[in-house]
């Protein structure tokens, strides 16, 4: 079934994008930069963040910014990612960002690059390193599907947390929340045998680290082991670490030796 | 089948010269001034054992379990290769835990901001052997061993090199007389 | 578009031809070329060990100044080059004439200087200063190799050439390791094993080498002349031996037979540490090959013994006939890129330029008219490594060290300390800051490899040119220029307007390099001495014909007594420390460790290897840091846990300054070459419990040497 293409332009610039493109997705096609910061390639556009914001008119599209990563392209759409009301408003929502975050060193290395250096904002409230962008809420339960975390919350309450507040059941210590997360606000410590992902001050979950079977260095959770391998064949989830996986191959290759010539 | 890039242990010596050319093949071009312990992951990692010396690497497994656990389809079999699609990574280390060979890492990477979507301080990617696709002369380890351990095999490679080895076992049954093969019992 | 400049690594002996590839002034890459040795390959240290040049200030800080202090207790301070010139020549002539000339102790450089430099600096000393107390790191290394096969064969350097490794039938390795030293001598044996060659290895750790042995003796450090005692009593007794050829071309077969029939391997088996059965197969591989080849390394020289041993392995391959042909011999690796120059150059006690010895007076006479003086000192001089114990006897009091390091590289590093402070002159003539340095009462600051051309001898007499391929930041000059204008100053006029006319000026004087013109340089060109006339190919392999160049033209059979290593095992020090090398960074590290790539693979304290077993026993966990000490010193090196080590003995590398082990090694001497008996010292081991504590240590101590040293230069 072929894909249907739409003409829509960009910055003036006539482009082709493909039908049920978003905005975001057709200005990356053609090598135009939209920052974003809550956007991830592999999980579903959120439209939390706003840094992504255009300026957008055109058939069934009311003229005025809307966030380019949930906006679909329609024909003959037209598209300003840099006109001066577009830059305005990117400016505000960094400084919004930054009147919850003014402590996040990589929040303000981008709002630095679009000359955002301070805010108006934020005096007097509470102040975190949780901009909100969702990032790790949706990789945890679209990708990993275990929805250990969640929004919880309206309004200047709205935040990340557990079932409840408590330690998470649900949770199987992967850290791809800590890894998506853009500002560090959720961590993993690993240490003595243990793991603790952590947001700020809620622990998230804490588990006993399974060791390596061969050299007892602390590797993964042991709910790690149960979910996320169910693809593979029995008997391929093994309990190695990096090393003596490693060391294992360099022993078979030695079979190897010799063999090309 | 997926070709692969992979060293004859019988003719390495350690030296590692491998592992820093795999290091400034992905990197920016002025990666040398800004080389460090804490960012220096090469995809093949030289293993010494008590016997063997070797390299090891991505083995582009046909039935990768990289690529049949990773949640987000960051691995991908394609052009005869698992392939990273960097960009969908989300850090779970699946890959890590599945790779039979521990040849595939997540790790952060400093991303910057010409070649990256501003979705990250620091992105983290799974990093394994890419055969150097972006290299118009090839994987860059194979240029620069010294012993000339390391190749790409493919198909043709492995089938020519089967086929040595059925020749091999053929003159060997043939002075030894078909009776007397190893492991065939006489009737 | 990067420009290409061809030159010579500056790092092993191997002598790799490699391209520098030049961008707006400064070099941003390497690139193997077809040379004679390497053929267009390279190891890491070639491909990514120019970006010291870059200044990097990774390690040290690179020299760009004069720097003078006419009190120990004062700050050396920058000065100009007419100021430090005035002041070092005023000096030495001061001492020489309080203490005579030989109070004066200088070096040449293996190293980056080249042969031109060497050249001029022996010429210093003998002409201008009057000594003989001319030496170079050689001392440390393959002065065995040189004085052994010149007492048994007439020519110290390798008989063979590392082309021909590939195609010799026997490759018998004795305490060499190719794959750590010169990695494109390991490609060729790697090659000849692929054409059928055997290989037989002996060594007390598993080398990658005896990972493809055919034959494999884990022998125990120590044994050395005992174990080629048997192999030549093996030869003798199963009629292994070539009858003929031992008649027709060998000379003292009676007394080496008297000497060696006690060591039957039988009797050896307890010494080695290795079965008479193997010790008997080792030779029936040997003799049977039709060609057959010894090489070695520090494993043979640095000991108390290494003349004998060198002696011992020459007479194997006089016994079985595997000279004076292609594809057999005896091949001592030399180290490093130019070490072998430095001996042809004559940076050495006992011989002029080109082997000629001092003590000939036709030889003496020669040289005192080329150089216009009057005669010249008679009498062989000191050896670097006796530069302690003279100082203590008030018999030296000044040393002028260009292009090494003493107080890294010597045995026990806590008398050669003493002795400098002890010194009333030191004069360091180098790039980089380095711990000889600290002690200097006068820095030099010269250009370094990349920065000027000359040509460089690499393992197998090949002479190289190599070439510059950028220009020097700060105000230095090439060694050559600086000793000229030292010479100048002492009172003897000494200007050459290039690195050629010095080349041209040696090679009158020295037969055996004569026809080794620049010209037949160009390029790829490589002369093999002895090259007599321009007309002559050069020589791949020596004693053509089973011309040896001895009095007599015999190979001359010597065995010793085995002695014992020197540094006693007891309760106290019970384990053995060995140095060897690692292949990503070169000796004193005052280059390697200025390179990023290079720099980020191994940094300090270095490691140690250290047995499974011994780890256990020891209470210490791969990666640990641990202190070993000796009866000399203490260091703090990483513990790195691998059964490749043989139990009993622990294996250090000498090129780091926390992790010292040349604070621990024993100065004892061969009595003939005074080369360190570095390969074993008693040691004890103690683990750490508080290991965060121990890398906390680490790191101020890394950190307090470094600045240390770069504030010595200001920068």
């Amino acid at each position: 079934m072929a894909i249907k293409t739409i003409s829509v332009r960009i910055d003036g610039e006539l482009v082709t994008a493909r039908e049920g493109d978003t905005i975001l997705d057709a200005a990356r096609a053609n090598g135009k930069q939209i920052p974003t910061l809550c956007h991830h390639e592999a999980l579903g556009a959120y439209g939390a963040c706003r840094v992504c914001v255009v300026w957008a008119e055109g058939q069934g599209q009311r003229p005025g910014l809307t966030a380019a990563c949930t906006t679909p392209v329609s024909n003959g759409l037209a598209v300003q990612t840099e006109s001066a009301i577009v830059q305005r408003t990117r400016r505000v929502i960094f400084e919004l960002l930054l009147g919850r975050s003014p402590e996040s060193e990589s929040l303000r290395s981008i709002a630095k690059r679009y000359g955002v250096t301070s805010t108006p904002f934020g005096e007097g409230a509470q102040h975190d390193l949780c901009v909100r962008c969702g990032l790790c809420v949706r990789a945890c339960k679209e990708k990993i599907g275990v929805a250990a975390i969640s929004f919880s919350g309206r309004g200047q309450g709205r935040n990340v947390s557990t079932e409840f507040g408590a330690l998470s059941e649900l949770c199987i210590g992967c850290g791809a929340c800590a890894a998506v997360c853009p500002t560090g606000m959720i961590r993993v410590k690993d240490s003595g045998g243990e793991r603790v992902i952590l947001r700020d001050d809620l622990t998230i979950a804490r588990f006993p680290l399974l060791t390596c079977t061969s050299c007892r260095a602390p590797l993964v959770t042991e709910k790690f082991m149960d979910l996320r391998l169910q693809g593979l064949p029995d008997g391929q989830s093994e309990v190695l670490c990096l090393d003596c996986k490693r060391k294992r191959m360099a022993a078979t290759a030695e079979r190897f030796a010799n063999i090309w010539s | 089948m997926n070709k692969l890039v992979i060293a004859d242990p019988g003719k390495c010596i350690g030296c590692r010269t491998c592992e820093i050319a795999c290091v400034l093949a992905h990197s920016a071009a002025d990666a040398m001034v800004r080389m460090s312990p804490a960012s220096f992951h090469p995809r093949l990692m030289v293993v010494k054992t008590t016997t063997v010396s070797t390299p090891v690497q991505c083995r582009q497994c046909e039935d990768a379990p990289c690529a049949v656990v990773c949640p987000t389809g960051t691995l991908v079999l394609r052009n005869n290769s698992v392939e990273v699609i960097p960009s969908r990574c989300i850090g779970c280390k699946s890959c890590m835990i599945a790779c039979r060979f521990g040849v595939i890492e997540v790790l952060p990477c400093e991303a910057t901001l010409a070649d990256w979507p501003l979705s990250s301080r620091m992105h983290v990617e799974a990093v394994k052997c890419d055969l150097c696709e972006h290299r118009a002369s090839g994987p860059a380890c194979i240029e620069v061993c010294p012993m000339k351990a390391i190749s790409i095999v493919d198909a043709i490679v492995l089938a020519e090199a089967a086929r040595k080895r059925r020749e091999h076992a053929a003159m060997v049954q043939a002075a030894f007389g078909p009776g007397d093969s190893p492991g065939q019992a006489s009737t | 578009m990067a420009e290409r400049v061809l030159t010579v690594c500056p790092y092993c002996g191997s002598g790799c031809k490699m391209n520098l590839l030049v961008e707006n002034g400064a070099i941003v890459g390497a690139e193997g070329a077809h040379g004679v040795t390497n053929e267009g390959e390279l190891c890491l240290k070639g491909y990514y060990g120019w970006d010291f040049l870059n200044d990097t200030k990774l390690l040290t800080p690179r020299l760009k100044k004069p720097l003078l202090r006419r009190r120990r207790s004062e700050e050396l301070k920058e000065v100009s080059w007419d100021e430090a010139i005035q002041f070092t020549a005023s000096r030495l002539q001061k001492i020489k004439h309080k203490h005579g000339a030989n109070s004066i102790m200088l070096t040449g450089s293996a190293r980056g200087s080249g042969n031109e430099a060497n050249y001029v600096m022996q010429k210093l000393a003998r002409a201008v200063i009057g000594t003989n107390n001319i030496d170079h790191c050689a001392r440390l290394c393959h002065a065995p190799s040189v004085a052994g096969l010149q007492a048994t064969v007439g020519n110290g350097a390798m008989s063979n050439s590392i082309v021909e490794l590939e195609n010799t039938k026997c490759i018998f390795v004795f305490g060499y390791n190719a794959a750590d030293s010169h990695p494109i001598v390991a490609r060729r044996i790697i090659k000849a094993k692929e054409k059928g060659a055997k290989i037989v290895v002996c060594d007390p750790r598993f080398i990658e080498t005896a990972r493809i042995a055919d034959l494999y003796l884990p022998i125990k450090n120590g044994c050395n002349m005992a174990l080629v005692n048997a192999f030549g009593n093996v030869l003798i007794e199963e009629k292994l031996y070539n009858q003929e050829y031992v008649a027709k071309h060998t000379k003292g077969f009676d007394e080496y037979k008297a000497v060696v029939a006690r060591y039957t391997p039988e009797y050896v088996e307890k010494i080695a540490g290795v079965s008479s059965a193997q010790i008997r197969e080792a030779m029936r591989i040997y003799a049977a090959a039709p060609s057959a080849t010894i090489v070695w390394g520090m494993g043979v020289t640095q000991w108390g013994q290494g003349v004998s041993v060198v002696k011992g392995l020459s007479a194997l391959a006089l016994l079985t006939g595997n000279l004076g042909r292609p594809n057999v011999g005896v091949d001592p690796v030399r180290g490093q890129n130019n070490v072998q120059g430095s001996c042809d150059m004559g940076v050495l006690p006992n011989f002029f330029p080109g082997y000629q010895k001092v003590t000939d007076p036709e030889v003496r006479a020669k040289f005192a008219k080329a150089w216009g003086v009057p005669d010249l000192p008679a009498n062989p001089g000191y050896c670097l490594t006796e530069v302690p114990h003279l100082v203590k006897q008030g018999k030296l009091k000044a040393y002028y060290v260009m292009g090494e390091d003493p107080a890294q590289s010597d045995p026990n590093l806590a008398g050669i300390r003493e002795a400098l402070e002890e010194m009333e002159l030191v004069v360091v003539q180098d790039i980089f800051m380095n711990k000889t340095a600290l002690f200097a009462d006068v820095i030099l600051p010269a250009t370094s490899w990349g920065e000027h051309e000359g040509v460089y001898t690499c393992a197998d007499r090949g002479f190289q040119r190599f070439n510059k391929a950028i220009e020097p930041q700060g105000d230095v000059k090439p060694d050559w220029e600086i000793l000229s204008l030292l010479a100048t100053a002492i009172g003897y006029p000494m200007k050459y307007k290039n690195t050629k006319e010095i080349w041209n000026e040696l090679r009158e004087l020295c037969p055996l390099f004569s026809g080794a013109t620049y010209e037949r340089m160009d390029g790829l060109g490589y002369v093999q001495w002895p090259c007599p006339a321009p007309s002559h190919p050069g020589t791949q392999y020596l004693y053509d014909g089973n011309k040896f160049d001895t009095p007599d033209g015999r190979g001359y059979l010597s065995a010793a007594e085995w002695i014992p290593p020197f540094d006693k095992l007891d309760e106290e020090f019970p384990v053995i420390l060995c140095t060897v090398r690692e292949v990503g960074h070169y000796s004193v590290r005052t280059m390697t460790g200025n390179c990023r790539a290079l720099q980020t693979l191994a940094d300090e304290p270095g490691c140690l290897q250290i047995n499974s077993a011994d780890a256990r026993k020891h209470g210490i966990d791969d990666q640990q840091l641990v202190w070993i000490s000796s009866r000399r010193g203490k260091a703090l090196v990483r513990a790195q846990v691998t059964d490749r080590a043989n139990e009993g003995a622990v294996y250090m590398t000498y090129q780091w300054w926390v992790g010292a082990c040349n604070e621990l090694t024993v100065d004892h001497f061969d009595p003939v070459s005074k080369t360190p008996e570095y390969k074993y010292s008693a040691v004890r081991l103690e683990s750490i419990k508080d290991q965060a504590a121990a890398e906390a240590y680490l790191q101020t101590q890394y950190n307090a040497m470094r600045e240390k040293l770069t504030n010595v230069v200001g920068n």
